[in-house]
């Protein structure tokens, strides 16, 4: 084979180094410029926040009850209670009811159909009509009223009506405390001006 | 003495309306308080008092007495009569003022220890040192 190395043979040796290295070229583009594939990332999945506010958190038949120092009992129920989901200190209460019981036996039974519970204040808010009822057979009403949780402080938001033994009352305000003397009896404060009528019964 | 006092009969089983500012009842015993310039009325008869304490009939839920203290107006129609203290008695319909009574009528007046007012039939009965004091001329 003494004849010099004709182009023919010469092209094909390039051709023989060129071509494979092309083939390596295109495999390598396949995997290095492939798009970002994440295969987990549109999977229906929800984090446990999100299950938190859900009313996943729903108490059904909550009870709460605390004694002052006077020793004057208050219990609250509800039929369903659940955190507030903006304010978790705040316990948002459905169809509750309340008895303020003082030592002595004189006590004040509360029906409201929502409240407000806040621990943290002490306070709890019953809205949306509020009945009340007294041992010594009064019976109110009011829109709202507010009490705390560990003493014998009831007020209401606005104006009250209350039938009872001295007849029939409208008052700007009722608050409920402790009477000064140390019987510690429960003590209805009508304020803000107060209108009572009373029919004296007919001569029997 | 017999006075007459307040022109219409005041009907003692007529509606009592009382206002005031501030009302306590306290839970125990039952008893109200009424206290804040207290007006009681009924019919045209007004009793006014800084204090009314309600006395409940044994009952319960009936009314037996107000008690006005602390100075006390009683106007009915025309005349009035001041006194310390008034007892108002709904079922007999009486009120009894107590504690240097004064009742003016038009242009006279007369003091007394004690007046009873017989709401229903418009007599007041004063007994205790009656004095009458006549006002001189007729007024300018």
């Amino acid at each position: 084979m003494a004849r010099g190395p004709g182009t023919r043979s010469q092209i094909v040796a390039w051709l023989k180094v060129l071509l494979p290295l092309l083939a390596i070229a295109l495999l390598s583009t396949l995997f290095l410029v492939a798009r970002e594939l994440d295969p987990t990332v549109n999977l229906p999945v929800s984090r446990v926040e999100d299950l938190a506010d859900r009313s996943s958190q729903t108490v059904t038949g909550a009870a709460f009850s605390g004694t002052t120092e006077s020793g004057a009992q208050l219990d609250l129920s509800a039929d369903t209670a659940r955190p507030d989901p903006e304010d978790g200190d705040r316990l948002l209460a459905r169809a509750v009811y309340g008895a303020l019981t003082q030592e002595d036996g004189s006590r004040v039974d509360l029906a409201a159909p929502s409240a407000e519970i806040v621990s943290k204040t002490d306070r709890a808010r019953l809205t949306g009509g509020v009945t009340l009822r007294s041992s010594a057979g009064w019976v109110m009403t009011t829109d709202a009223l507010s009490t705390s949780l560990s003493g014998t402080a009831v007020e209401s938001d606005g104006s009250v009506e209350a039938t009872g033994p001295g007849g029939r009352i409208t008052a700007g305000k009722l608050v409920i405390t402790e009477s000064t003397d140390q019987s510690g009896s429960l003590e209805l404060l009508f304020q803000n001006g107060v209108q009572m009528i009373y029919r004296p019964p007919g001569p029997e | 003495q017999e006075v007459t006092f307040g022109t219409m009969r005041a009907d003692s089983d007529a509606p009592v309306e009382v206002s005031a500012d501030q009302l306590s009842v306290n839970q125990s015993d039952g008893t109200a308080l009424y206290s804040g310039n207290v007006v009681i009325g009924q019919g045209e008869m007004r009793l006014s008092a800084p204090r009314v304490l309600v006395v409940y009939a044994e009952t319960r839920n009936a009314i037996a007495r107000l008690e006005a203290t602390g100075g006390v107006t009683l106007v009915s129609g025309t005349e009035a009569a001041e006194a310390e203290r008034a007892d108002y008695d709904i079922d007999a319909g009486t009120v009894t003022m107590s504690g240097n009574v004064l009742l003016t009528q038009g242009d006279n007046a007369l003091t007394s220890e004690r007046m009873v007012v017989d709401l229903d039939s418009g007599t007041a009965q004063m007994d205790g040192r009656v004095r009458t004091v006549l006002q001189p001329g007729g007024s300018e």
